[in-house]
């Protein structure tokens, strides 16, 4: 059988490099170049409070070609706010942070990449009490306890370089 | 835009979108307010945590003076995140 250059069998799990070649390839691809369909779309912004505006019209934009209702637009709106302002007041720095929005079928999944050295994993903060009388609560980590009330499942990955934080909102 | 009027009759008009760019505005406005007011949230489009800690501190603060905020006029949506945040514990809403 034929071979391109640079491929080569491995006889030990008996998988050939080629295929596995050609999938990182794919893989590469469809991480650095997503689909540039209304399904799926990707943008960075300065870490700046002032870049909210653009978040919002960029999340404006993705709900109105999904069909997102108010509610669910509303949402998506806070979450990514909540997680943004995190960035920008406990990771400030020159890095951008890239924002996606990718509807899969009755979901929408919002995905973040920062650089990050540290990780600050945001599920693991403690849980505000917010059935506390106003002379007890403290101010921090509402933002946080509300994204877990307005998304459906919030997950958190550091690869040693990056923060990657995914929040998921079924939408049907 | 966020704006922040207090109208002929003293109620407290917000409108647009209080995030995280606009807080510190609201606070300053807000830090003058010194009695019991209703603010008017009828047209406020949206409002983050960040908005939240300002309506917060303002009510602690006057809840420290035997005073309070009033708020009315919530649509559904910050409604719901009131009530999320137990707001409704810490505020009159009507």
């Amino acid at each position: 059988m034929a071979k391109s250059a640079g491929c080569t069998p491995n006889s030990a799990s008996g998988f050939d490099s080629c295929i596995l070649n050609a999938y990182l390839s794919a893989e590469l691809c469809r991480r650095v170049m997503p689909p540039s369909n209304s399904n799926h779309i990707e943008k960075s912004f300065a870490k700046d409070f002032l870049s909210l505006k653009a978040i919002f019209e960029f999340v404006g934009a993705f709900s109105v070609s999904n069909k997102l209702d108010d509610a669910q637009s509303f949402s998506i709106k806070f979450a990514i706010e909540e997680v943004f302002t995190n960035m920008v007041k406990y990771n400030p720095g020159a890095s951008d942070v890239s924002i996606s929005l990718r509807r899969d079928g009755k979901k929408v999944e919002v995905g973040f990449v920062d650089v990050e050295n540290e990780p600050f994993d945001i599920t693991q903060r403690e849980e505000i009490n917010p059935n506390l009388p106003i002379e007890l609560r403290r101010p921090g980590g509402l933002g946080i306890f509300l994204i877990k009330k307005l998304m459906d499942h919030v997950e958190y990955v550091h690869d040693g370089v990056h923060s990657r934080i995914t929040l998921t909102k079924i939408v049907e | 835009m966020f704006d922040f009027k207090i109208a002929e009759d003293g109620q407290i008009l917000l409108s647009g979108r209080l995030d995280a760019s606009q807080s510190e505005r609201a606070k300053k406005e807000f830090d003058r307010i010194s009695r019991s007011s209703v603010v008017n949230l009828k047209d406020l489009e949206y409002i983050s945590s960040a908005g939240l800690g300002v309506l917060f501190a303002t009510q602690k603060r006057l809840k420290d003076a035997g005073q309070g905020l009033k708020l009315i006029n919530l649509n559904q949506h910050i409604r719901d995140v009131f009530r999320y945040a137990r707001f409704d514990l810490i505020f009159e809403i009507e």
